[in-house]
């Protein structure tokens, strides 16, 4: 096993070394900030909801998290959403995102910090999810979901409508901002920029290939 | 040289049939146009190009210690890393460990290396179920056919022939919808994410500081593969690992916007080591396979700068030649300007690979393109003087070609031999071009027309009005 990796990396070496000229540096640490395409000054909120519009994303600003609960409501039933996986996110807590769900007749709202197996038949069921995310970028319009063990990876995937709570302070200005080693610290980073789709069959997009068929965000400003 | 009969006969069909002809025009000048929109985006696209080439080089002049970096950090956090040296360890390796841990239903998706080392019929033929996840890739899959493009793999295929192929295979009612057809897929595909015990990915970066693993996709099927599946394997060559989480952002600012013109694809998967304790999904068990498969030879040699290449497709929608011929007639797992350059030199083995490189008029369309700056003519320039001066092509062509350098290298000489050729032609020629050339220049003139010499030539033009145009 080692061997072969130090075979593997000997060969790569001689071929390096066969080579006169002395490779390039990096570019600099100004060089890479020129990379740079929104910076903080920028209206974050703007941008953010621009694009995540564009790109078909359903964004609902919401002013309080009252107000961001009965809009909930209202969603959920005009979607007449039957089953729901709920993340158990401490910032979906503090929302008292369940409590307000629990009034809505005839729903039925699952956790899903259960066990794999439970997940997994629950993540392909239900009809839709809800989840916080981690952060959010206004260069692109993207979420930034995480994994963790309050957000199990197919929560936000395998579910046809995905809902997701963003509270603004989360947005960072541009993806030198997130792609950092720190934020590389979770098992699985995903950035989100709009519903799943493909345009495979004659250059004809389609949303909901695999994916979420609808992303719904509440932007809590 | 002479393209082989296989060559000129997958060439023309393409020619000829007016659904592929359609759908090339289509799908690479409206990509072309939004890519050309988004660039637009970055301000200065060629500052962002001069700092991605700069990564690349430093990556690819620096990959043994970045590839040592990786494989410790990935290996800190959980995840073996194996290295294959060639197409044969690469399906050995990944058949061992599905073997190890008993997978039975294997997801795929799309990974063009995974092409390149034929892994599919592999994990067939041992007998587990293996999956193509990407649409366009599940369609070729079950019509038992093959991608023509590095990006959109099936632009070749109507949507008729998917309907009675969904009629067919899935029993499904015969629709001609592609939402509707999507939908039967989706839902055709969802129990095998399900049950799949083992995922197989192929990874657009590898990023060595943090042993992180990148792979973009639209669909969400990478999502699914890289959530469910207890085991994932990750499989790469060995050119894609680049230092840091910044160099990241810039090449996917730059590439995603070059491959599909968009500020990014709909997820961007980064996947840093196996599960952790507390998780209830993603993989338990995480692999990466690191695939040499004569990289390193590609490396010691002249062709050294294509491995900057991090397959975005951007050079085979410009390229005036793919655009009319498409993914097929190549017969290579790579199509396109990338795809003519690199092939020659991963298969050596095949001889019908080396006439690839004429397959390129040198426009230097690609060369505007490349996010990456790889200057793609030169290289295929590099080609054709590796096929003339060291090996098998005929001596009649060498003795032309040789001929007509001498020719070409003095004033005198060049005004001589325009003079006599068009004396030489003028017999032959219709409306200013030869269509047929007797032995020995008929293969010349059997996939393309010779000007004839003009009567006064450039230079004299030149000398006469001073360079002005009238």
């Amino acid at each position: 096993m080692n061997t072969q990796k130090e075979v593997f990396l000997q060969h790569i070496r001689s071929a390096l070394l066969s080579h006169k000229t002395a490779p390039a540096p990096l570019p600099t640490d100004q060089e890479y900030q020129s990379a740079r395409l929104v910076n903080n000054q920028a209206d974050l909120t703007d941008r953010f909801i621009r694009l995540a519009r564009e790109a078909k994303m359903e964004v609902y600003p919401v002013h309080s998290p009252a107000q961001l609960r009965d809009e909930l409501s209202l969603l959920i039933q005009r979607l007449h959403l039957k089953t729901i996986l709920l993340a158990d996110d401490p910032l979906l807590a503090s929302l008292a995102i369940q409590t307000a769900l629990q009034t809505i007749p005839h729903l039925e709202i699952i956790s899903p910090s259960i066990d794999s197996d439970t997940l997994v038949s629950a993540a392909f069921t239900s009809s839709a999810a809800i989840s916080a995310a981690a952060l959010a970028l206004a260069e692109t319009g993207s979420l930034v979901l995480t994994a963790a063990p309050y957000h199990p990876r197919l929560l936000s995937v395998a579910p046809p409508v995905h809902i997701c709570i963003l509270p603004a302070s989360r947005l960072l200005p541009d993806l030198l901002d997130l792609l950092n080693p720190e934020n590389f610290a979770t098992s699985h980073l995903t950035l989100v920029s709009s519903p799943s789709k493909t345009a495979d069959i004659e250059m004809t997009l389609v949303y909901g290939a695999h994916g979420p068929i609808t992303e719904h965000l509440f932007l809590l400003e | 040289m002479i393209p082989s009969h296989n060559f000129k006969k997958s060439i023309r069909s393409a020619l000829e049939n007016p659904h592929l002809q359609n759908a090339f025009e289509e799908c690479t000048t409206r990509r072309t146009q939004r890519v050309i929109d988004s660039l637009s985006q970055l301000g200065d696209p060629d500052s962002f190009r001069y700092l991605a080439q700069k990564i690349r080089e430093y990556s690819i002049g620096h990959l043994d210690e970045l590839l040592r970096q990786l494989a410790d950090n990935l290996e800190s956090l959980g995840a073996q890393v194996h290295w294959a040296q060639d197409a044969r360890q690469a399906r050995e390796i990944i058949l061992d460990i599905a073997r190890r841990h008993d997978c039975h239903l294997c997801i795929k998706s799309k990974s063009m290396t995974s092409e390149e080392i034929e892994l599919t019929p592999t994990l067939t033929a041992a007998g587990i179920e293996t999956v193509e996840t990407d649409l366009g890739e599940f369609i070729l899959q079950l019509d038992d056919d093959r991608p023509s493009h590095i990006i959109t793999p099936m632009i070749h295929k109507s949507r008729q022939e998917v309907a009675a192929l969904f009629q067919n295979k899935l029993r499904s009612q015969y629709t001609e919808e592609p939402a509707e057809l999507t939908a039967i897929a989706r839902q055709h595909l969802r129990e095998k994410f399900r049950q799949a015990d083992l995922g197989i990915v192929g990874v657009n970066f590898a990023v060595a500081q943090t042993g992180s693993l990148v792979v973009v996709e639209n669909e969400g099927n990478a999502r699914l593969t890289i959530s469910r599946p207890p085991v994932l394997i990750g499989l790469m060559g060995m050119e894609k690992v680049i230092p840091s989480p910044r160099d990241l952002a810039v090449l996917l600012k730059l590439l995603v916007r070059s491959a599909v013109g968009l500020p990014l694809t709909s997820y961007t998967n980064i996947i840093t080591g196996p599960r952790k304790p507390g998780e209830l999904d993603g993989p338990q068990h995480l692999y990466l396979v690191i695939l040499d498969n004569r990289r390193s030879e590609i490396l010691a040699g002249p062709y050294r700068d294509l491995l900057h290449c991090l397959r975005c497709g951007a050079c085979l929608n410009v390229c005036p030649v793919y655009r009319k011929i498409g993914g097929h007639a190549y017969g290579s797992v790579y199509p396109g300007p990338i795809g003519i350059a690199i092939t020659p030199l991963l298969d050596a083995t095949d001889r019908q690979t080396e006439f690839l490189p004429e397959l390129c008029s040198l426009c230097g369309a690609c060369l505007d393109r490349c996010p990456a700056r790889i200057d793609l003519p030169h290289f295929l320039i590099q080609h054709r003087r590796d096929l003339i001066t060291h090996r098998r092509s005929s001596l009649l062509y060498k003795l032309i070609l040789t001929a007509w350098t001498w020719f070409y290298r003095s004033p005198a000489r060049y005004r001589f031999s325009q003079k006599w050729l068009r004396r030489l032609l003028l017999p032959l020629a219709r409306r200013g071009w030869v269509r047929h050339l007797p032995p020995p220049g008929f293969h010349w003139t059997a996939v393309r027309d010779l000007p004839l010499p003009k009567k006064q030539l450039f230079r004299d033009l030149w000398k006469k009005t001073d360079g002005r145009l009238s």
